[in-house]
């Protein structure tokens, strides 16, 4: 199975995203994100939880011990306000700059 | 705000490193029991599932380990490891850990006995109240080399003394004391108790006012005290009063007996004072220098003109001489600058010739000049007052000098002041402006 790398600057975004719709533990994020995008785009675990680790100093998420669907304790990580005003800055950022590559391309 | 949040989560972590290591374990075993479930749905068999998720999940330990680092205490546990090290190697060769800890016990412990002195004898200040505006007039701190040539003279007489008080606007105040200190016998007037030894110093009325110093319990020794005719009175120093007295109140205003002659107590000095230079035998006893004993008037040779101060006069029994350096306050006077009262201003130099012209002024209008006066005011108008370069200053800061007066010249004041025939190669200089 091709692994296509997630674009560089884009993790932040991709998981807040994922988060939004409410909480998830660690492996339910890499999960989804493959669900989400097709298969096209694979998180890797070595960059994903340290990028959760990241996010939980800047208190973007914060992280709760629960049962999962299989009976085993995982961490969920949940949004928190300020995760979703970061949210929403990176999205505008991203659509910023695929614009401007877009624009690029097109008139190339 | 969320700089505060972060700093606070960054500092909660250092609290719960073991579990949030735990967590983090549990967590990736969690995520790969997850994956290796997924591969068995999709077929795989169960060990080769197992190993092909451990396969992608990667390093957990170095997973671990950055995610760690993430947190931002690397340095401090990289540093707190090394010193466990450390230790642990301590541990392991005490001989070399022994001699380790004496020779740094050695060398702070005297380091820190050294500077405690330097602080003590150097660097604080005489606790007077404003010690930078007091100067000393007169070459050196000549305390006890009285007899024999002098070069510098820094005695005075009470004659000089008035002269530059009266004369010499720019200081403030000028006070004399004896250079030494005499021993006193006291006892209290009441009682059977025998007398004590103490040591006391005669000063003028102005010094304690001159050092801006009040009483810790009654009064301390006004110019009022200080004139012929005047009451007998002392001031105890607070030392004595505590050790020798046990702050007896009842000692404050009572008669003691001072060298056979009754004197009242007027009142203790405050608990820091110590007199007029570092001692270690500081004075116990102010008495006023027209309280000096008539015993003391030497001297010498009276048919020779009562040469008392010369201080060639290897004769003098009795005589005394300390080294006199005058000590004057001037508010404004500071050194290599302008100074003086009521905002003239007045540079140290010429407070020096000043204090000269006056001694010279003495000299001409008393006869007779006693040998090496002549040297002396040109001694004094050159190093009279002490300049301002750097250490100088500072050991005028650190310990004022003062003009001493010896016992016979106050003897010879109360003798003499009638004739007005003054010989002196000691000279107080008394200014008060």
């Amino acid at each position: 199975m091709a692994r296509t790398e997630i674009p560089p600057g884009t993790l932040y975004l991709l998981i807040l995203k994922t988060l939004e719709s409410g909480p998830r533990h660690g492996y339910g994020i890499a999960e989804r994100i493959q669900q989400l995008s097709d298969q096209v785009l694979t998180v890797e675990e070595g960059s994903l939880y340290p990028a959760l680790q990241r996010m939980l100093i800047k208190g973007w998420v914060v992280g709760e011990w629960r049962q999962s669907e299989n009976n085993r304790r995982a961490r969920y990580y949940r949004l928190t306000p300020a995760g979703r005003k970061q949210l929403g800055l990176e999205l505008n950022e991203f659509q910023k700059v695929m614009a401007a590559i877009t624009r690029v391309i097109q008139t190339a | 705000m969320e700089r505060l949040g972060e700093v606070c989560r960054r500092l909660m972590f250092l609290f719960r490193r073991n579990r949030f290591q735990r967590e983090l374990q549990e967590e990736m075993q969690f995520h790969l029991e997850m994956k290796a479930r997924a591969l068995r749905d999709a077929g795989v068999a169960p060990d080769e599932a197992s190993s092909a998720a451990r396969r992608h999940f990667g390093n957990t330990l170095l997973l671990r380990e950055a995610s760690r680092q993430s947190w931002g205490w690397n340095t401090l546990e990289t540093v707190c490891q090394d010193l466990r090290y450390g230790l642990r190697q301590l541990r392991r060769s005490p001989g070399f850990t022994l001699v380790a800890l004496l020779t740094l016990a050695l060398g702070i412990g005297a380091n820190t006995a050294v500077f405690t002195l330097v602080d003590a004898v150097m660097l604080k200040s005489l606790p007077v109240t404003d010690p930078q505006q007091l100067y000393s007039l007169g070459a050196d701190d000549n305390c006890c080399e009285m007899t024999g040539l002098q070069g510098n003279f820094t005695i005075y007489s009470y004659a000089l003394y008035k002269e530059l008080q009266e004369h010499t606007p720019q200081f403030t105040q000028l006070a004399a004391f004896q250079a030494g200190a005499m021993p006193l016998a006291v006892r209290r007037s009441q009682g059977r108790e025998l007398a004590q030894p103490y040591r006391g110093e005669f000063i003028s009325g102005n010094y304690f006012q001159m050092f801006g110093i009040s009483a810790y319990a009654g009064r301390l020794l006004a110019p009022a005290d200080d004139h012929s005719g005047a009451p007998p009175v002392a001031v105890m120093s607070y030392r004595v009063w505590q050790q020798r007295y046990g702050g007896d109140p009842t000692l404050i205003d009572s008669t003691v007996v001072i060298n056979s002659k009754v004197f009242t107590l007027a009142g203790i000095t405050p608990p820091g004072f110590f007199g007029d230079r570092l001692t270690g035998d500081p004075p116990d006893f102010w008495l006023p220098l027209f309280q000096l004993p008539a015993g003391h008037r030497t001297a010498g040779r009276p048919g020779a003109g009562g040469d008392w101060f010369n201080p060639r006069c290897a004769n003098c029994a009795g005589w005394r001489t300390r080294s006199l350096q005058p000590v004057v306050r001037s508010e404004g006077l500071r050194p290599g600058g302008a100074g003086g009262r009521r905002g003239h201003p007045w540079p140290l130099r010429r407070s020096s010739g000043t204090a000269a012209r006056a001694a010279r002024r003495l000299h001409r209008s008393h006869a007779s000049p006693a040998c090496g006066v002549a040297s002396w005011l040109s001694k004094l108008r050159r190093e009279s007052i002490s300049e301002s370069n750097g250490e100088r200053t500072n050991y005028q800061r650190l310990t004022p000098a003062f003009l001493s007066v010896t016992h016979e010249l106050a003897a010879l004041l109360q003798v003499h002041i009638p004739n007005a025939a003054f010989r002196g190669q000691s000279l107080y200089a008394h200014l008060r402006s």
